[in-house]
């Protein structure tokens, strides 16, 4: 049975910042078309301060990291997309990919949405 | 001693989860150190979900065999199937180019394209064949 984006995702607000939480321990290719176009229906929606946290992720693959950058395109230059709590291999995929060099990375969603919140 | 175990999955992403659930269980009985798992855990369902999307074409109810071999210092995964084989130029690019990329502009990020390459980089070494129809891809973890 497929779940619904609402047992995938669920969204806050924090300092004009949409957080989008991850509810899954694994954000891999059987989710990943889902959970990108749940985060880039809110971008297209208007939401263009996003954070992405993934606390809960305990893996993460490659098709789930596409996902993930194709939100940072969906928002592009105008805006901006941080990650919160990434940890364990979700962090060591960002470090093989190198990706952890581009990526806003911060620990908590609401140091990340201090970090990007709209001036 | 050498022991070894070996599971069949329908050829479905979502099963994916349970290669890899298992594996995790099987290697606790073995000295890999939490990053080396990580490491080989990722290689094993980039493998997997390679066999699925790109051998099987994302078809369900076809068979995807891994067996897990654990000796004293090594874990050697073998993932068999019957589906189209990894094409002999992508493994070699895969095996020659290195995983960084350019990360100056975002439009050039790749969205794909690095399933093989994770895999290569999981393992201390890479072995693939295809005999009589069936692909194996064989990862070694020595520790």
């Amino acid at each position: 049975m497929e779940p619904s984006d609402s047992d995938l995702v669920e969204t806050t607000h924090h300092e004009g910042v949409l957080i989008v939480r991850l509810l899954t321990k694994r954000l891999d290719a059987s989710v990943a078309p889902r959970f990108k176009t749940a985060v880039t229906d809110h971008i297209a929606s208007g939401h263009q301060y996003l954070v992405l946290d993934l606390t809960a992720v305990d893996f993460m693959d490659s098709s789930a990291l596409g996902a993930v950058v194709s939100c940072m395109k969906a928002v592009g230059s105008r805006g901006s997309l941080a990650i919160s709590g990434a940890h364990g291999t979700v962090m060591k995929l960002f470090k093989l990919t190198r990706l952890d060099r581009v990526l806003n990375l911060h620990d908590t969603p609401e140091g990340a949405a201090q970090a990007i919140k709209p001036s | 001693m050498v022991r070894s175990i070996t599971f069949t999955i329908d050829s479905h992403l979502a099963n994916v989860a349970l290669v890899a659930m298992s594996l995790r269980s099987i290697c606790s009985l073995v000295a890999l150190s939490p990053e080396e798992l990580d490491e080989l855990e990722i290689g094993v369902v980039e493998a997997l979900n390679n066999v699925i999307k790109h051998g099987y074409d994302n078809t369900p109810g076809l068979p995807v065999t891994t067996a897990v071999t654990l000796e004293d210092h090594q874990v050697t995964v073998q993932i068999s199937d019957r589906g189209k084989r990894i094409p002999a130029e992508l493994l070699d690019r895969a095996r020659t180019s290195c995983l960084d990329m350019d990360t100056d502009d975002l439009t050039k990020l790749p969205e794909g394209g690095m399933g093989l390459r994770l895999i290569i980089s999981s393992a201390n070494s890479l072995e693939y064949h295809v005999d009589d129809g069936i692909n194996t891809l064989i990862l070694e973890k020595i520790f």
